[in-house]
């Protein structure tokens, strides 16, 4: 069997499991729509609510913004989970004790004003939708590389499949579904990190892992590997924004002395780079070289990398430089 | 009167607990993560740097522990003031 074979049956077999769970949890009265008759056993609305921070944007969008941004992107990871705090203090008990479904009915009964009801309801439609064009951003691009459709018909299946188990099933099917969306994810997210863990460190539990000691043999600790590699990489640092940016990678012009400084140049060269290879710098694209480099000459490369021959290993050759600015 | 005497007294032992997680709330990721962090990085537990850590992890365990408490505090408060649900 081969794999898009598999992917079809692995994707398709998801999709029968949440439109099975939708039929199954089908919702007969306003009470099982809205708050699932209020019968779901607290550990599974954990398990949903879970799944729920293990969104799209959790999935592909943070780890992307943490390995780009460093410490800097914490802040993500501590409002992601610290709104909850805020949920489960100020908002929740509340909600549930007042005996109402909805935010705008509990804010229009409480503040006796249909006006402010209407408010709340634009406002929740406003942070809804901005939040689903994420999440439908995501739909599509996931879709579409699994499937291998476009992004539009991507984002059409995934809708389709929402659609038909929150409609039929509310509350209750919405929460069914991802209590097993919960353990999809919860599955897909440790494994690797499990592996990649005792692959980096020889410490099967990630979260020990990460502050522990490379087991490369070079003593090192993995952060601070990691900090060098990404510094290399010429991203901001994991731990900071101390170091300049382009300290590693060194776009020279100046020490090239075939080149007369005069004479026009169609590259630069990049030193530094030993251990990364060209193709990655390659592949990083523009992003990594458009900062103004060392030796105050202020030139940029904007073009793609390839080895230089003529040069020590590691150095790598940049088409398409731009003169100093 | 006694029992309008009593809601007070409830309400006012719910804000209380609100008011002592939310500052820890707020200790462990602005002060901690945000705030102190150059300092706390000074310091090294494990291969950590100790304000990164808060930032990264360590928020997020206090934060799952603050809500565990919080339902824990607040039932007993419940059962204690009579209002619980079961």
């Amino acid at each position: 069997m081969d794999l898009k074979t598999l992917t079809y049956l692995v994707v398709g077999a998801t999709f029968l499991l949440y439109i099975g769970i939708a039929i199954w949890a089908r919702a007969s009265t306003t009470r099982e729509f809205y708050v699932a008759g209020t019968g779901v056993h607290p550990i599974a609305n954990g398990m949903a609510t879970a799944a729920d921070w293990m969104s799209a944007a959790s999935f592909i969008s943070m780890a992307g913004l943490i390995a780009f941004l460093g410490y800097d992107a914490s802040v993500y990871l501590m409002g992601w989970t610290g709104g909850y705090v805020l949920l489960a203090l100020l908002l929740a008990p509340y909600l549930r004790k007042f005996g109402k479904f909805t935010v705008p009915e509990f804010i229009g009964e409480r503040y006796y004003s249909k006006l402010a009801r209407l408010v709340a309801v634009i406002c929740l439609i406003v942070a809804s939708i901005t939040y689903v064009i994420g999440q439908m951003k995501g739909v599509g691009v996931a879709f579409g590389r699994f499937l291998e459709v476009d992004f539009e018909t991507g984002v059409g299946v995934g809708m389709a499949i929402v659609f038909v188990y929150a409609v039929l099933g509310g509350m209750k099917g919405i929460t069914y579904t991802q209590i097993a969306q919960y353990c999809v994810l919860i599955f897909a997210y440790t494994v690797p990190a499990i592996f990649i863990a005792l692959n980096l460190t020889g410490n099967p539990i990630p979260q020990l892992g990460l502050g522990s000691t490379m087991n490369d043999g070079s003593g090192l600790l993995l952060l601070d590997k990691l900090d060098l590699i990404v510094t290399d990489l010429g991203f901001r640092r994991i731990y900071g924004t101390k170091r300049d940016f382009t300290q590693y990678v060194l776009i020279d012009d100046v020490s090239d002395d075939r080149y007369s400084r005069s004479a026009p140049r169609d590259h630069a060269f990049l030193h530094g780079t030993e251990g990364l290879g060209c193709a990655n710098l390659g592949r990083l694209g523009t992003g990594i070289h458009r900062h103004p480099v060392h030796h105050g000459s202020g030139s940029w490369c904007n073009g793609p990398v390839e080895p230089d021959g003529d040069h020590p290993v590691g150095s790598c050759r940049c088409r398409g430089w731009q003169p100093p600015v | 009167m006694s029992d309008q005497k009593n809601r007070q007294s409830y309400w006012k032992a719910n804000l209380k607990l609100v008011a002592f997680c939310l500052g820890i709330w707020f200790v462990v990721s602005y002060l901690f993560g945000i705030i102190l962090v150059e300092q706390l990085n000074t310091i090294s537990i494990g291969g950590y740097k100790l304000g990164f850590w808060f930032a990264q992890q360590g928020s997020m365990y206090v934060f799952v522990v603050l809500i565990f408490f919080y339902a824990w505090r607040m039932n007993k408060l419940d059962r204690k003031f009579n209002v619980h649900e079961d």
